[in-house]
């Protein structure tokens, strides 16, 4: 049922997940993220949202159009940061994962995703699911995905006003503008 | 600021969610550009690494 549509799901779920573990991160380990951080993470939230209309609209080429374009401008965010810390002796932002800091797996990850991405949208008997989808109607990974991606930004939205309050972010954040002293 | 970028993909996927997709696709539009713009103005930062 809507095979397609779930496949979407599973690409929320997926950036999901890893916008739960960046999200840890900052509370685990008490590391602050990044202005350029918080965008790739803005960057991440809206291919899901490409991927959202694909699930509740059901796949367009307009949509997938978005989540690539979206996947190309958090691409550039995250070789932006790359390229601060990419000369040998300058310190990187934060703790690496696996052996790569954040922003470069974002960079990966974002490459990975128009690949993806474009592979994906080039499937042509998926454009025959038409139609929007009541909640009822839309299978449980659907629904699944929604709910958890709706819980994400509507978290990241409220841990960014904590860390930076209506204005501009500190380059190098040490603590909460919410909780500052 | 970063806050208000992601409360805007909250409220188009909220417009996703009922229905109103010309709406929504055209709020993922103006978040993502009023992202890129406030990702230009941290982007022109002076690269210290480099002074």
């Amino acid at each position: 049922m809507h095979p397609y549509r779930q496949l979407n799901a599973l690409g929320i779920i997926a950036i999901s997940a890893m916008l739960t573990y960046a999200f840890a991160d900052q509370f685990v380990n008490h590391e602050l993220p990044c202005p350029l951080c918080l965008l790739q993470r803005l960057g991440f939230v809206a291919v899901s949202i490409g991927l959202l209309l694909n699930v509740t609209h059901g796949p367009r080429p307009s949509h997938y159009g978005f989540a690539i374009a979206a996947s190309v401008a958090g691409g550039a965010m995250a070789l932006r940061q790359v390229s601060l810390h990419v000369i040998p002796g300058t310190p990187g932002y934060g703790s690496p994962f696996l052996g790569l800091h954040f922003y470069t797996w974002a960079f990966l990850l974002f490459a990975f995703m128009i690949a993806a991405i474009a592979m994906i949208s080039s499937l042509p008997r998926q454009y025959d699911d038409l139609g929007w989808l009541q909640w009822r109607q839309q299978p449980l990974l659907c629904k699944l995905a929604i709910v958890v991606i709706t819980i994400i930004i509507s978290l990241n939205a409220l841990a960014a006003f904590s860390e930076c309050g209506p204005g501009t972010c500190p380059d190098n954040p040490e603590q909460y503008w919410l909780f500052q002293d | 600021m970063i806050a208000l970028l992601f409360s805007l993909f909250f409220v188009t996927a909220g417009l996703a969610l009922r229905g109103k997709k010309s709406l929504a696709l055209a709020g993922a539009y103006l978040s993502l550009f009023l992202s890129l713009l406030w990702f230009f103005h941290h982007a022109s930062d002076e690269l210290p690494i480099l002074l």
